[in-house]
C-alpha cells in the first residue's frame, strides 16, 4: 500500500514528474556518452602511446654536417658536455643512447655494401712487366704533344694473383704507376706490390692523367702502418713476406668491418624509428637482455644466422682521426640473434646490440639519440634544447604522436568537463528532486506520523516513488545513452581522421615518418551500467535526507521570535509604484539583498569569464600578427641542408609567394689565398691533387644577407665591422658575377668581405685589409676556371669550428635584380641555370601560415617526407608558434563554448530567479488587488523592484571589473541579455499571476 | 470504565533558552459514549493536553492511562495506529490521493486487503453524509466541511473507540460545524466512540455531554 501510494503520489505531480524525468534522462544519457568518451579517448591514446615510439635526435650543426665519419672535435666537445645524468635527469627522457659506435669483425664476413674504406688497396703479384710507356697529357691542335704540360710513365703486366684486392682481377692485364716511388720495375719481371686500384673518370682520361689503354690501373703505394718499401720482386711464393700479408690482412679487417650499433631499445634506433629499415625476420631484442640484437641480412646470410643463434666478434678499434684505420683489440664478446633486417646498402654488415653507450670517439655529428615518453615528448625536447651547447640541434620525431592524439587529448578534456558538469547537474537535480517530493511533503509525514505509521512504512512510501521515477529515468536514459554512443564514437574518430588528414605542410614539426594508425578500441560497457545504479542510490539517499528532515520539520520550535518594526513612514497609500518598490526593497530585508547579490555575481562571472577569452583571442592577435616565423630550404628528410641546389627559377617562385619576404639565398666557390698553396709538381698527378686540395678549400660565399650562412643557421649573427660598413654591403649590386669575370686580372673594384676571426689571426690582418684571393669557377660545359679576387675585409665573425668562409656580396654569383619580384624577364632567363646552395626566408606574418602553405603546396614545392613536383623541399620553423596557437585557441574555443553557454545558462537564471521572486509573493500581490490596487500600480511596484535590484546589481558587477573589457560587443551584450531576461521573466511573472483568478489566489497560504 | 484517564498530567517544552509549562497537572478520566469539549484560551495548554492523549509524546509528568495502561508503558506508534484517531482544524488529507485512497489508508495500515478496504471507504463516507460521487476526486476539489468529513471518515476507518478533534470546526462554517458535530455526537451516543473535542466554540461546548475548561494548563 505505501509503495503504491507512493508510486501514485509521484506520478500524479504530471508537471514535475515529467520535468525531472526529463532531465535525468537528459543528464545520464549525457553522463553516458560523455563517459563512453571519455574512456574511448583514453582508450585510443593508450593505444597510440603502445604504438607509437618518441625520440630525440640530438645533433651538431658542424661545417661538414651530415658527414658520418668526420671526426669534428666541437662535435665531441658538445658531446662531452652533454652528460648522461644530465640527459636522464629530464622529466620524460627514458633512456640516452649516444651516437658512437663500435667495430668489429667475424670470421667468414666479407662486405660487399655500404662504406669500404680501402676498396681499392690490394697487395698483388704481377709478372711480364713491360717497358715503361709515356704517355703525354695535353696536345696541341696539330695533334703535337705539349711538352710543358707533362707526362705521365707507366707499365704494363699481367696480374699474376692477388695477396689481398676486393678487384678480382687475375690473369689480367693491368697498368701500374709507379707513381712518385723510386721504383722501376724491370721489363719481363715479377713483383709483389702494395697500393690501390685506381677509380680514373673519362674526364681525366681524357686530360691525359691515366693510361688510355683501358687496362685496370694500378698505383703502387706506400704502407700505412710501415715504411718498409711497398714492393719487391718476386719468383716464388716465399718472397711475399709477412710485411705484405699483414697489409693485405689489415686491409681485410678494414674493408670486412662490422659496425656494432650499442643502443638500450632497438625500437628507438632512428633507421628502425623511421622505418628506414625494417625486420624481416625474429623480433626486436628485448631491452633487458644485454648483448641480444638485430643483424643485417647480409650478416645472417653469410654468417648463417637464425633469430635464437649466437656469434662471436672480436672489437676493432680505430684511431680518433679515421674510424676506418682499425686493428683488432682483442675483446670478443658473443652476441644472440634476436631478428635481422632487410638488406640495404646503407645498412650493411651492421649488429644492433643491446648494451651499454660505446666508449669510442664520436665520429660525425649525431651526438646522440634519447628515448622519450610519448606524453613529455614536447617539454622533454623543450628542456633538452636548453641544455644544450650552442650549435646543437634536438629533433623531435614522434612518429606523428602528437597529431594523432591531440584530437582524443581535446576530446578527452571536453568529455571530463561535460562528465562533471553533468555530475554536479544530477546530484543537483537528484538533490531538488528529493527537496520538492520529499522535503516539501511534511504535511503528509505529519499526517502518517499521527496515525502511528511506521517509520520504516514512510520511508517506503517515498522511496517507491523515488525508485520508480528516477529509475525509470535512469533506466531510459542509458538505454538511449547506449544506443547514441556508438555512433558518437564513429563520430569522434571520423573528425580525428580528418583531423589527421590536415597534414602539416612545410610545418617542422612534422618532420619524420607519420604512422597512419586505425585504431577501433572497444570500450567495456560496465562503466555505462554503472551511471544507473549510481543515479538511483543517489536519489535514495537524499530522499532519505530530507526525509528526516521533513520528519523533524514536523514540530515548531516555540520561543520567542524577534520581530523587526520599521521605522518611519509606513503607509504607502499615497506612493506611486516607484515609491512602493523603494518601500519594498528597504523594508525587503534580506529578500532585497538576494537579487543584487545574485546579480553581481552572475555578471562578474559573465565579465570574468569574457575577459579570460577575449584576453586570450587579443594574444593569439599579437602572436598571428608580430610572431616571426622562418623559412629555409632543406633536404627531404628536413634534418640536412648540405649540398643543396635550389635553382633560380625555384627561388623566384618562392620569392613570388605571397606573404614570404626577406629571402637570403648563397652560392660558395672554393677560395685560396696563392700563399697557402703548397706546391703541386706540373704532371697530371699534381694537377690531381691540387684539385683536391682546391676543393678541400673554404669557400668564398656570396650572399644577400649573412642569415644565408649556414654559419649562422643556429647561432646568432655577431659581426664586427668595420667603421662604416655594414650589413647592406652585402646588397650591393655593383659586382660581376664570377663566372663573367676574366681569369687572368682581377677587376679594379675591390669586393668587401666579411672573414673569420681564425681567418684574419692566420693571416697576420686585421679589418679594413685588403688582401688577393683565388676562387674556382665551375663554367658551362663543367671546365674550371681560377678566377683572382681582390678583397677588403669589412667585417669578422667568430669562427665555430669549421672552415674560414669569406662572406661576399650577392652580385659576384648573380646579379641582385634576380632578387626583386619584378625583376626583368630576360635576366630571369639569362640566369635560370644558376643555383643556390642555401636559401632562408621569413614569414610576413604568421596568421598567414596556412595560406602560405596552401600557396607554396600549389607551387609544388616538396614538403619535409612527401615529394612534390618541384623537388625543392622546403622547411617552416614554425613549431614555437603552433604550440603557443594551438594551446590559445583550444583555450579560446572552450572559453567561448564555455562564454555561450554560461550567459545563456545566466540568462536563463535570471528569467527563473525574476519569476520566483515574484511568484513567491503572489499572495501579496493578491492582497493589493483584493485592496482595489489598480492593475497597472501593482505591475510597477513589483516590476520597478525587480529592476531597480537587479539593475543596481549589474551596475556594481561591471564597476568591479570595468578594466576586464577591452571591445567587442560580447560582454555589454551578455551583461544586457541578463538584465532583460530578468525584467522579462518578472513581466512574465507579474502577467500571468494578474490574470490569475483573485479568489485562488487569496486561498494560498504562505 | 473509563477509556482515557489524565493522572496529574503535566507537561514542559524544553527549548534552548528557557522551558514553558504547557500543561500543569490536570487530572480526568474520559468514558466511551460521550461527547468531550475542552476549552480555554489561546495557548492555555489544550492542544497539549490533545496530543498526549493521541500519543504524540508522553507527559513530563504524570500519566495518560489508556483503558488503565500508562501511554509511557506502550508502543506509542501501535497505540496511534491501533487505539485512537485523531481529526485536525487544517483536515491533514493526502493531496495527492484521492478521498477513497485517504480513507481507506488507515485500513490497510492495519493489514486490510485493498478491495475490502474500498468497499468499506465508500461505506464510512456515506456515513458521514457524503456521496460516492466524491470517492475518486482529490481532497483539493472538495469543500472544506467536504475535506473534514472525509477526515473524519479517515478516523473511523481506524476502527479505534476513541477519537480526538482538535479544532474540528475551526475551519467550517455554523452549517458545516453543525453537521460535523451531529456526526460527532452521533458516534459518541450510538456508536460508543469517547469523542473529546478541543474547541473555542462555546456552543459546541454547551452541546457537548462534558465540557472541560483548562486556564493557564490547569482544569479551571
Amino acid at each position: 500500500m505505501f509503495i503504491r501510494n507512493g508510486i501514485k503520489s509521484i506520478l500524479r505531480e504530471r508537471g514535475r514528474t515529467t520535468l525531472f524525468s526529463l532531465l535525468i534522462i537528459l543528464l545520464t544519457v549525457t553522463m553516458i556518452l560523455s563517459l563512453g568518451v571519455l574512456l574511448y579517448s583514453n582508450a585510443v591514446m593508450d593505444a597510440c602511446n603502445e604504438a607509437y615510439r618518441s625520440i630525440a635526435l640530438v645533433e651538431y650543426m658542424g661545417s661538414e654536417y651530415p658527414n658520418a665519419d668526420e671526426p669534428d672535435a666541437d662535435a665531441r666537445a658538445a658531446a662531452l658536455a652533454l652528460t648522461d645524468d644530465a640527459i636522464l635527469s629530464i622529466p620524460g627522457v627514458t633512456a640516452w643512447t649516444s651516437g658512437s659506435t663500435e667495430f668489429a669483425t667475424a670470421e667468414g664476413f666479407s662486405r660487399h655494401m655500404g662504406t669500404i674504406p680501402y676498396r681499392n688497396k690490394s697487395v698483388i703479384v704481377v709478372s711480364n712487366v713491360s717497358d715503361p710507356i709515356q704517355q703525354w697529357t695535353k696536345f696541341d691542335e696539330y695533334n703535337n704533344p705539349i711538352v710543358d704540360a707533362g707526362s705521365i710513365t707507366y707499365y704494363v703486366c699481367s696480374l699474376k694473383t692477388s695477396v689481398y684486392s676486393q678487384k678480382g682481377k687475375e690473369g689480367t692485364y693491368i697498368d701500374i704507376l709507379t707513381n712518385e716511388l723510386d721504383f722501376v720495375p724491370e721489363k719481363g719481371k715479377s713483383y709483389v706490390l702494395n697500393g690501390s686500384f685506381v677509380n680514373s673518370s673519362g674526364t681525366l682520361k681524357q686530360v691525359g692523367c691515366y693510361p688510355k689503354n683501358g687496362f685496370s690501373v694500378f698505383k703502387v703505394e706506400s704502407f700505412f702502418s710501415t715504411d718498409d718499401l711497398p714492393y719487391a720482386n718476386y719468383s716464388t711464393e716465399e718472397d711475399i713476406t709477412d710485411i705484405f700479408y699483414n697489409a693485405a690482412e689489415q686491409y681485410r679487417i678494414m674493408n670486412n668491418y662490422i659496425r656494432v650499433v650499442p643502443c638500450r631499445d632497438v625500437n628507438d634506433v632512428n633507421e628502425f624509428h623511421q622505418n628506414e629499415i625494417q625486420l624481416v625476420e625474429g623480433e626486436m631484442p628485448d631491452p633487458e637482455i644485454p648483448y641480444s640484437c638485430v643483424i643485417s641480412n647480409d650478416l645472417a646470410y653469410q654468417l648463417n644466422l637464425k633469430p635464437g643463434d649466437t656469434f662471436s666478434m672480436e672489437g676493432l678499434n680505430g684511431t680518433t682521426e679515421d674510424r676506418y684505420n682499425l686493428t683488432p683489440n682483442g675483446k670478443t664478446q658473443s652476441y644472440t640473434v634476436s631478428g635481422i633486417a632487410k638488406d640495404s646498402s646503407d645498412f650493411s654488415g651492421v649488429v644492433w646490440v643491446i648494451a651499454e653507450n660505446a666508449d669510442t670517439p664520436l665520429f660525425g655529428y649525431l651526438i646522440g639519440t634519447a628515448s622519450l615518453d610519448n606524453e613529455e615528448a614536447e617539454s622533454a625536447v623543450a628542456e633538452l634544447t636548453a641544455l644544450a651547447p650552442e650549435r646543437v640541434r634536438v629533433t623531435l620525431l614522434d612518429q606523428g604522436y602528437s597529431n594523432s592524439v591531440q584530437v582524443f587529448r581535446d576530446v578527452k578534456k571536453t568529455a571530463r568537463n561535460v562528465l562533471l558538469v553533468c555530475s554536479t547537474g544530477i546530484v543537483g537535480i537528484l538533490m531538488l528532486f528529493a527537496f520538492l517530493f520529499v522535503g516539501r511533503q511534511h504535511i503528509t509525514v505529519k499526517i502518517m506520523v499521527s496515525m502511528g505509521t511506521p517509520s520504516r512504512s514512510i520511508a517506503k512510501w517515498f522511496l517507491s516513488g523515488t525508485l520508480v521515477l528516477c529509475g525509470f529515468s535512469a533506466i531510459l536514459g542509458t538505454v538511449f545513452g547506449a544506443f547514441l554512443q556508438p555512433a558518437v564514437l564513429r563520430m569522434i574518430a571520423e573528425i580525428a581522421t580528418q583531423e589527421n588528414e590536415g597534414f602539416l605542410w612545410y610545418s617542422e614539426t612534422v618532420l619524420g615518418v607519420m604512422k597512419q594508425m586505425a585504431f577501433d578500441p572497444q570500450i567495456p560497457m560496465w562503466p555505462n551500467l554503472l551511471v544507473m545504479p549510481v543515479v538511483v542510490v543517489l536519489a535514495m539517499l537524499f530522499c532519505l535526507w530530507f526525509l528526516r528532515m521533513a520528519r523533524q520539520g514536523g514540530t515548531h520550535k516555540r520561543g520567542k521570535v524577534k520581530v523587526h518594526v520599521p521605522h518611519g513612514k509606513t503607509s504607502s497609500l499615497k506612493l506611486g509604484g516607484f515609491g512602493f518598490a523603494s518601500l519594498s526593497i528597504r523594508r525587503g530585508g534580506l529578500r532585497s539583498l538576494v537579487v543584487p547579490m545574485i546579480s553581481i555575481v552572475l555578471t562578474v562571472t559573465v565579465l570574468v569569464l569574457g575577459g579570460v577569452y577575449q584576453g586570450w583571442q587579443k594574444k593569439l592577435d599579437d602572436a598571428s600578427e608580430n610572431m616571426p616565423i622562418d623559412g629555409m630550404v632543406v633536404s627531404l628528410n628536413g634534418r640536412q641542408y648540405s649540398n643543396l641546389v635550389l635553382t633560380v627559377n625555384n627561388f623566384r617562385s618562392l620569392l613570388l609567394t605571397e606573404g614570404v619576404e626577406n629571402v637570403s639565398v648563397s652560392y660558395g666557390y672554393h677560395y685560396w689565398l696563392s700563399e697557402d698553396e703548397q706546391g703541386f709538381s706540373m704532371g697530371a698527378y699534381g694537377r690531381e691533387h691540387r684539385l683536391e686540395w682546391i676543393a678541400a678549400q673554404p669557400e668564398f660565399v656570396a650572399l644577400n644577407s649573412l642569415s644565408a650562412a649556414k654559419e649562422f643557421y643556429y647561432t646568432d649573427v655577431a659581426i664586427t665591422w668595420l667603421d662604416g660598413w655594414n650589413e647592406s654591403a652585402l646588397s650591393d649590386p655593383d659586382f660581376t658575377p664570377l663566372r663573367k669575370r676574366s681569369d687572368k686580372i682581377a677587376e679594379e673594384k675591390i669586393i668587401p668581405v666579411v672573414c673569420s676571426s681564425v681567418f684574419l689571426e692566420d693571416h697576420d690582418m686585421v679589418l679594413g685589409d685588403t688582401f688577393s684571393c683565388f676562387v674556382q669557377v665551375e663554367h658551362i660545359g663543367n671546365s674550371l676556371k681560377e678566377i683572382p679576387l681582390n678583397l677588403r675585409v669589412i667585417g669578422s665573425y667568430i669562427q665555430q669550428g669549421g672552415k674560414s668562409q669569406i662572406f661576399a656580396p650577392l652580385a659576384c654569383h648573380v646579379p641582385v635584380s634576380l632578387l626583386e619580384r619584378d625583376a626583368d624577364p630576360s635576366i630571369v632567363d639569362n640566369w635560370g641555370r644558376f643555383t643556390f646552395q642555401s636559401c632562408r626566408f621569413q614569414l610576413s606574418s604568421a596568421g598567414e601560415l596556412d595560406a602560405i602553405r596552401q600557396h607554396l603546396q600549389e607551387q609544388g614545392f616538396s614538403a619535409v617526407g612527401k615529394t612534390s613536383r618541384n623537388r625543392t623541399t622546403l622547411l617552416l620553423r614554425d613549431a614555437a608558434y603552433l604550440r603557443l596557437t594551438e594551446n590559445m585557441e583550444r583555450n579560446i574555443s572552450m572559453g567561448k563554448i564555455m562564454f555561450a553557454a554560461i550567459s545563456l545558462l545566466i540568462v536563463f537564471l535570471g528569467f527563473i530567479i525574476s519569476w520566483l521572486m515574484i511568484y513567491a509573493r503572489r499572495r501579496e500581490f493578491a492582497l493589493m488587488r483584493g485592496f482595489g490596487v489598480k492593475k497597472l500600480r501593482v505591475f510597477s511596484s513589483f516590476f520597478l523592484e525587480q529592476a531597480l535590484l537587479c539593475l543596481v546589481g549589474c551596475l556594481i558587477g561591471c564597476i568591479m571589473l570595468f578594466w576586464l573589457y577591452t571591445d567587442g560587443a560580447a560582454l555589454p551584450l551578455a551583461v544586457t541579455a541578463y538584465l532583460f531576461c530578468y525584467l522579462l521573466g518578472a513581466t512574465i511573472s507579474i502577467l500571468i499571476i494578474g490574470r490569475t483568478d483573485l479568489m485562488e489566489l487569496l486561498t494560498i497560504r504562505e | 470504565m473509563n477509556v482515557i484517564e489524565l493522572k496529574n498530567v503535566k507537561y514542559v517544552y524544553k527549548t534552548k533558552y528557557q522551558s514553558v509549562e504547557a500543561v500543569r497537572g490536570i487530572s480526568y478520566a474520559f468514558e466511551p459514549g460521550k461527547v468531550y469539549t475542552i476549552m480555554g484560551s489561546s495557548g492555555c495548554g489544550k492542544t497539549t493536553l490533545l496530543s498526549l492523549m493521541a500519543g504524540l509524546d508522553v507527559p513530563t509528568e504524570g500519566s495518560v492511562l489508556f483503558e488503565g495502561i500508562s501511554t509511557a508503558d506502550i508502543n506509542l506508534e501501535q497505540y496511534r495506529r491501533e487505539r485512537v484517531a485523531v481529526i485536525y482544524q487544517d483536515f491533514r488529507l493526502f493531496p495527492l490521493l484521492t478521498v477513497a485512497e485517504n480513507v481507506m489508508f488507515p485500513m490497510e495500515l492495519l493489514g486490510m486487503k485493498p478491495a475490502l478496504a474500498k468497499k468499506r471507504a465508500a461505506e464510512l463516507i456515506r456515513k458521514v453524509g457524503l456521496t460516492d460521487a466524491v470517492l475518486d476526486r482529490f481532497p483539493a476539489m472538495l469543500s472544506g466541511g467536504e475535506q473534514q468529513r472525509v477526515a473524519i471518515a479517515r478516523a473511523l476507518g481506524m476502527d479505534t473507540k476513541v477519537l480526538l478533534a482538535d479544532e474540528p470546526t475551526g475551519n467550517l462554517d455554523s452549517k458545516n460545524s453543525e453537521y460535523l458535530f451531529s456526526i460527532l455526537e452521533s458516534l459518541a451516543h450510538d456508536d460508543g466512540y469517547c469523542v473529546i473535542i478541543v474547541t473555542h466554540d462555546d456552543a459546541l461546548g454547551k452541546r457537548a455531554d462534558e465540557a472541560i475548561r483548562i486556564h493557564d494548563g490547569m482544569l479551571a
